[in-house]
């Protein structure tokens, strides 16, 4: 129990690593569901249209 | 569109490295917090304090490459008119503005104890807070007009004046008084900061760089598909 | 079409332009850059005794004395050739040590220093306790 105390710096060190983290994770949940949904969009687009060659949905191959 | 085929050669090796570097973040996060709140020693003057350095440069660092990034993505923009770097800046922007919250909260958090307030008028504070701004300027004119090749450009033009800034920040503790400490690392006589503190701090660094690749290739592929998306709608539209 | 090594010189001449008057304007206003004056500039600037600014230094050692007032302090700090005598009233900062740098705020009155706040600035060494024992021994 000591360990979380810090050395009486609990107030100051916990909060700063929960908000890093938080900002971090909240970055890359963005950065993901960014990319999901553009390119779940344009693989709708284009199964529904003949004519667009298929090089564009390239990107979306993992 | 007849960048497409330069595209997708970038974007097949975009796709073959994220895998690495997911990998490289996923492992580094819980070794590097391991060290950083664990194994490493408190410091002889701040005591745990000192922790909150392994969260907050890491970030600052990280600021730092993901601004370079935008103004040299700007330029190429302004410069080569190529598309992708105006996707590359507009990726790199809000991954900025992320790091810098980090760095100005985590150094409210570790001023409050150690000097005794969290936020002083310093040239090296000030000039990080000017960044904050600098990113969120960026997003804002990149986004306020109805073509984004436009809106692209006016960015660009925010970005690299603002490049300024950079050497700024990083001279700001050497050039003039400041309240903040100068730099434990990048120093002549070498790094004052021991090894069992330093290992620590690299390995979150690399932890954060890692992320940032990961983050920037994940936009890049949002930001291609959205502008794929929006030049089929207006030649749909146009039809 | 403007052809791009034109566009790569007028980007360098705008940035070295915009370059140049921040570095202007930085120079001309250092005194608002710097975030405190050393002693040594504190007794060279003749400032307004009226203006509130900011002096730094190391405090110097066996120089901290406490009272007469409840929390009154009084200390020395020096940045190597001149020393300047602070007085301050309040709760000092956990990093406050004598050897260590402190800035302090306030206004100079009669050569004493009256300081309504001290922030203590720490140095970029970071080195566990046994280890900074071990050396001081």
């Amino acid at each position: 129990m000591e360990y979380f105390s810090m050395g009486g710096y609990a107030a100051y060190v916990w909060p700063s690593y929960g908000i890093a983290m938080l900002i971090l994770v909240g970055l890359l949940i963005n950065s993901w569901s960014i990319t999901r949904r553009y390119e779940a969009d344009l693989i709708c687009m284009c199964q529904n249209r003949s004519d667009i060659e298929p090089v564009s949905i390239d990107i979306t191959e993992k | 569109m007849h960048h497409i085929s330069n595209m997708n050669r970038f974007f097949c090796i975009a796709n073959a490295i994220l895998p690495i570097f997911c990998v490289v973040s996923a492992g580094m996060f819980p070794v590097g917090l391991y060290y950083a709140l664990i194994e490493s020693p408190a410091d002889y003057q701040q005591g745990d304090t000192v922790r909150i350095m392994y969260v907050h440069v890491p970030a600052a660092w990280g600021a730092m490459i993901c601004y370079l990034t935008m103004a040299m993505a700007s330029a190429v923009f302004l410069i080569y008119n190529q598309p992708l770097a105006n996707l590359a800046a507009r990726a790199a922007a809000p991954i900025g503005a992320g790091f810098t919250l980090i760095v100005l909260v985590t150094g409210s958090f570790w001023g409050q104890p150690v000097w005794g307030t969290g936020w002083v008028w310093d040239a090296r504070l000030t000039s990080v807070l000017i960044l904050f701004f600098l990113y969120l300027g960026y997003i804002a004119l990149a986004n306020a007009f109805e073509d984004p090749d436009r809106g692209g450009r006016a960015g660009a033009v925010l970005a690299l004046v603002g490049a300024i800034n950079l050497p700024i920040i990083k001279f700001s503790v050497d050039w003039w008084n400041t309240l903040h400490q100068s730099s434990s690392l990048w120093r002549i006589r070498g790094p004052s900061i021991v090894p069992e503190m330093l290992l620590p701090l690299l390995l979150m660094g690399c932890a954060y760089f890692s992320l940032f690749v990961v983050m920037m290739i994940l936009r890049l592929r949002g930001l291609y598909a959205g502008r794929l998306l929006r030049q089929m709608r207006i030649a749909a539209a146009s039809r | 079409m403007i052809s791009k090594n034109y566009r790569l010189g007028m980007l360098i001449g705008f940035l070295a332009f915009i370059g140049t008057a921040v570095a202007l304007v930085l120079i001309a206003f250092e005194d608002s850059v710097v975030f405190f004056f050393t002693p040594t500039e504190l007794q060279s600037k003749q400032v307004n005794p009226e203006r509130r600014i900011r002096v730094g230094g190391l405090v110097e050692d066996g120089s901290t004395k406490r009272g007469p007032a409840d929390a009154e302090i009084r200390f020395k700090i020096t940045d190597g050739n001149t020393t300047v005598t602070i007085r301050y009233i309040g709760i000092l900062p956990d990093l406050f040590r004598e050897g260590q740098g402190v800035v302090a705020q306030g206004y100079l009155q009669n050569a004493v220093f009256q300081a309504d706040e001290v922030l203590a600035k720490h140095d970029e060494n970071y080195m566990p306790r046994n280890l900074a024992s071990a050396m001081n021994k």
